[in-house]
């Protein structure tokens, strides 16, 4: 598939949309996690850039943040220690785990971008109080952002961005349901680089490809069905597709996942007539992260998930010492586990290091579920 | 109907050809640095062995470490379900199995058939398995057979070991020579840091029993003893605990059979 | 090596032995308290003990249970009942240690007489991730019902935003019409009596720090770390003023008579993180080298960097939620940046000791920057190695020991050279 081929190209040499970023002379703002909202350093002219992992091992940040603090983190920061990152104008955090906050200090004292800036948003959502709170973070975050880009954010250009964001976020919708038959259309694996693609590619550009992908999917005629068993995989960050290839590989259908480099990503989209309000309503009442409560809202989703994509087993994928999921998975366990729905807890590095240990783990539990 | 299954793990590698039902041959071998060599020799000393030619096997199924290596194997399925397979060949009222290889370890809920219910497995670390044993009976100048018995006639008690972890655990334990801490002492603390963390394990699949231990370590009285001990009930161990891996490709290998030949 | 560890600490004041008591006196108020039905409340994330000081709330804190559990040698064996249950090993021991007593099917007697189960569990996300996680799990395994008070983070340093404060505040009378609900009706004259106990208290432990800054220090790290209870778990009551007026006054009687922890003060240290609770005797180790653990950062938890002055009575809820935002373990660390370069300008301290919780994304993350800011600013070096203040499983003395010997020789010969 062509298009895919193209959003797939950008994900391995993100340095074409850099310069083309660059080349239209537009401020680049790195961000870290799905609470920050994109649309304000949209809408004053600015691009918000997701950022990920690298394949390389880490070697500068063990010294700055010791090396018991989430992998993921640690490589993002050593990216930065390496000079990787120097095309960021600055750099834009929100109130989420605990490694994603430890780099707002460690960023200010050693990177030094011109800005560095915390979201402090609630971590209670579906709470009017939290919603009052948020409202004014908002207003101060948009401000900021005015202040550094040197650019007014008018309602209108806010309004224009969300429409922006949101189309993006139903039109890969779109693709991730395509899962829901088999033989599906797209596999696991290309869906997350199409996502991952979407996060980091200009809006306009990223919707036209994924148009072409819903076009061309249609046509395939590679794809089989697939008899495996049909499995959701959850937990910490995934930004490389090898695991999702490793359980394919095995004869699993990753049937649906819900990570915050897929399906967190677009799951709902930002609704309402005032764009402040709009964007202050999706923040408060979006529970999509283990770092934010209440936990039931979360374990809803993903029964609702399991339901809908017909899931017979789930992956717990934690990053080693990622707490949030950590946890998460020991709790949603015993629960889905009543449900009769299988869980395997996958614990491992960024880097997916002892890979062989993990086949032979999603091998067994494939095997299980047969 | 003939069929074959090839274990091969981390330290060592099996081979079982299975014949109308019984086991009508085994090899077994250390893992070489070429695991595809090391596939070709295990296989080739069973069929020297039984007097067979690749051509009588109907069915081969690779397992282990480097199951993906055997050239000649027409499926590979995982260990753990292998596992559970062999065991339930041997013991057909096995619910629990404790695998403890070279380089990990496995507790295992199985149905009546033999089919993997539930699993964990440790992390990838040489804590709690095999390797670690064989770096300390080198340390100690114990032959490894004699490790579990030895553990067992502790003079003093057992020496507490504080770390896990084999590479730091081999320090600790220097320190505790120097100190003159007899060595029995400090193998009985070792088998006792090791049964515990196996108890963990346990402890996160349940136990059902009845229990089998596979792997190297279940020739370990040492360490059955003290499992058996925390769990309060009777482990049962494999006839030639380390060949159930293979046993269960093996078994595997017929049933695929079954299924695609009619009749 | 288990005879070496000296699992206790050697302390010089006659005051910790009370406040040693204090521990006893509270942990058998609430056992009773549970004996005649009065619901007993869990709490987990740093939530003001002044509320639960106030409305006589009996509470059991995760903050403290695990220290006691620890300091019996009983934290391993529970922390792995937590990870029988599937919790790797990589999570806060102070959290596996918990819930490995709440899960336990048998409990030894020591645990069992101070451990009453719970009736109401609050939690808060301040300062870790992980204070809600554990919550949650033992919610559901008590059915217990659940409070959530959601606080901001602080990225400000003292300069706090006035809508982050009035947000925590407003959580704060949502726990209090929570608490209700279980027969604990709110008292606003209790809370006020409560925040102005707490003021005094403050005042009380700056007059302490300020004796505590001179050389020979007349109270160290060990008497330190013991004294924690008053301030830190029962601040707004009564007891802890009492004891920390005495504290005071032995403080200052050795003070200017010139009585200090050892008989020649040579090096002055302070501990970062969290010392071992199982192995106090720790902080008095680098003593045979003629230097004191002066205090230990730990001192200053709960809000004890704050300004008694910026708490008012009148306002008792603004003045907790100043106190909480300005702890300095706010999962941002502004504010354990300024405590450190107080505590370097302050205390004329030649070296830091820090150290890494496995378990812990919080302290230890930042001792690098902690190293850096403060050697910036003074020079004062800092070590920073392993060791599991909760967990006892896997401290190794010898290795411990090693690292304190070479970082206080090498202070000594810096010294050494800079008098000549």
């Amino acid at each position: 598939m062509k298009s895919l081929e193209t959003m797939r190209r950008y994900v391995r040499e993100p340095q074409l949309l850099i310069n083309g970023y660059r080349a239209l002379g537009k401020k680049i703002i790195g961000y870290r996690c799905l609470y920050v909202p994109e649309e304000i350093i949209h809408a004053a002219g600015m691009v918000p850039y997701p950022l990920f992992g690298g394949p390389e091992p880490i070697s500068l940040a063990d010294s700055y943040l010791q090396p018991y603090i989430c992998e993921f983190i640690r490589n993002v920061f050593d990216r930065a220690l390496e000079g990787k990152l120097k095309f960021l104008d600055g750099l834009v955090l929100c109130n989420t785990c605990d490694a994603v906050r430890k780099m707002y200090d460690h960023w200010r004292t050693y990177i030094k971008t011109h800005l560095c800036y915390i979201i402090n948003n609630p971590q209670e959502t579906y709470s009017n109080h939290a919603y009052s709170y948020y409202y004014i973070e908002l207003q101060n975050f948009r401000l900021e952002m005015e202040n550094f880009s040197g650019q007014k954010i008018t309602d209108e250009n806010l309004a224009r961005s969300i429409s922006l964001y949101n189309e993006t976020r139903s039109l890969l919708k779109k693709a991730y349901l395509l899962r829901k038959q088999d033989p599906a259309a797209l596999s696991g694996a290309e869906t997350l680089d199409m996502v991952m693609a979407a996060m980091i590619m200009p809006k306009e550009e990223a919707n036209t490809l994924i148009r072409d992908v819903l076009k061309e999917a249609g046509n395939r005629v590679d794809r089989r069905q697939n008899s495996g068993p049909r499995i959701l995989i959850t937990g910490s960050i995934i930004d490389q597709p090898a695991l999702i290839r490793l359980v394919e590989e095995m004869g699993g259908m990753v049937a649906a996942d819900d990570l915050c480099t897929t399906s967190r990503y677009f799951w709902q989209e930002v609704k309402g007539d005032n764009p402040m309000d709009a964007l202050c309503l999706y923040a408060t009442q979006r529970c999509l992260c283990p770092c934010m409560h209440p936990a039931e809202k979360r374990l809803a989703h993903l029964q609702e998930l399991i339901r809908e994509f017909a899931v017979e087993g789930v992956i717990y994928f934690n990053i080693k010492y990622c707490d949030p999921f950590i946890f998460e998975g020991v709790m949603f366990k015993e629960v889905l586990e009543k449900t009769g729905i299988p869980v395997m807890v996958l614990e491992a590095g960024h880097d997916l290091s002892g890979i062989g240990q993990l086949k032979t783990r999603v091998q067994a539990f494939i095997e299980m579920l047969w | 109907m003939i069929t074959a299954g090839i274990d091969i793990g981390s330290l060592s590698s099996k081979a079982v050809i299975l014949k109308d039902g019984q086991i009508f041959g085994r090899a077994l071998t250390p893992t070489g640095a070429d695991s595809v060599q090391t596939a070709g020799r295990v296989m080739q000393e069973v069929l020297d062995k039984t007097g067979l030619s690749f051509k009588d096997i109907n069915f081969i199924v690779s397992t282990g470490y480097g199951r993906v290596l055997v050239p000649f194997a027409q499926r590979n399925v995982s260990e753990i379900s292998c596992h559970a397979k062999g065991s339930s060949w041997f013991f057909p009222s096995v619910r629990t199995i404790l695998d403890m290889g070279g380089q990990d370890c496995k507790a295992i809920r199985c149905d009546a058939t033999g089919k993997v219910t539930n699993f964990v497995m440790n992390d990838k670390c040489a804590a709690g398995a095999g390797r670690s044993m064989e770096v300390m009976a080198d340390l100690l100048q114990i032959p490894l057979a004699d490790l579990g018995r030895e553990s067992l006639n502790t003079v003093r008690g057992e020496q507490d070991i504080s770390t896990t972890c084999v590479v730091f655990a081999r320090s600790e334990v220097i320190g505790y020579l120097h100190q003159g801490v007899p060595a029995n002492d400090i193998l009985g603390g070792l088998c006792e840091a090791l049964a515990s963390r196996v108890y963990a394990l346990l402890k996160r699949v349940g136990v059902e029993e009845d229990l089998v231990i596979s792997g190297g370590i279940a020739k370990n009285i040492g360490v059955v003893r003290r499992i058996e001990q925390k769990l309060g009930i009777n482990a049962k161990i494999a006839y030639e605990p380390q060949i159930v891996g293979a046993l269960g490709a093996a078994v595997f290998a017929r049933e695929i059979l079954a299924k695609i030949m009619p009749g | 090596m288990a005879e070496e560890v000296t699992s206790r600490a050697a302390t010089v004041l006659q005051t910790t032995v009370e406040a040693s008591r204090s521990v006893r006196w509270y942990y058998e108020k609430v056992t009773a308290a549970k004996k005649n039905n009065k619901p007993v409340v869990w709490a987990f994330g740093l939530v003001p003990r002044e509320i639960w000081h106030a409305l006589d709330i009996p509470v059991v804190t995760l903050e403290h249970f695990p220290l006691l559990l620890a300091a019996k040698q009983l934290s391993g064996k529970y922390s792995q009942v937590a990870e029988e249950r599937g919790f790797t090993r990589d999570i806060c021991a102070y959290h596996s240690c918990f819930l490995g007593a709440a899960l336990s099917d048998q409990l030894d007697a020591y645990t069992e007489k101070r451990f009453p189960s719970p009736d109401i569990i609050v939690a808060s996300n301040f300062p870790c991730n992980q204070e809600v996680k554990t919550p949650q799990y033992l919610a559901e395994h008590y059915k217990c019902p659940f409070f959530y008070l959601d606080a901001p983070i602080n990225p400000w340093g003292e300069e706090i935003k006035k809508h982050a404060v009035e947000y925590y505040e407003t959580n704060l009378e949502r726990l209090l019409v929570f608490l209700e609900k279980f027969g604990y009706r709110p008292d606003w004259a209790a809370l006020q009596e409560s925040v102005r106990l707490s003021q005094h208290l403050l005042r009380l432990w700056n007059k302490i720090v300020d004796y505590r800054k001179k050389a020979p220090t007349p109270m160290g790290a060990a008497d330190g770390y013991i004294c924690l209870y008053p301030l830190f778990q029962l601040p707004g009551t009564g007891i802890a003023v009492e004891i920390y007026e005495r504290l005071l006054n032995e403080v200052r009687q050795r003070a200017e008579s010139g009585l200090g922890v050892v008989d020649e003060e040579r090096v002055r240290l302070i501990w970062a993180g969290l010392p071992p609770a199982y192995n106090l005797g720790l902080l008095n180790y680098p003593e045979r080298y003629g230097a004191v653990v002066v205090q230990s950062e730990l001192e200053w938890i709960g809000g004890a960097i704050l300004d008694p002055e910026a708490l008012n009575a009148k306002k008792p809820l603004e003045s907790l939620a100043r106190k909480t935002l300005l702890d300095f373990v706010n999962p941002t660390y502004s504010n354990r940046i300024n405590l450190w370069k107080r505590l370097t300008r302050e205390f004329k301290i030649d070296g830091i000791i820090a150290v890494n919780k496995r378990g812990c994304r919080n302290l230890p993350a930042g001792n690098r920057l902690i190293k850096d800011t403060v050697y910036q600013e003074s020079r004062v070096p800092m070590i920073i190695f392993d060791l599991d203040g909760v967990d006892n499983r896997e401290y190794d003395d010898a290795q411990v020991k090693a690292n304190i010997d070479t970082f206080v020789e090498s202070l000594l010969s810096k010294k050494g050279g800079r008098k000549q």
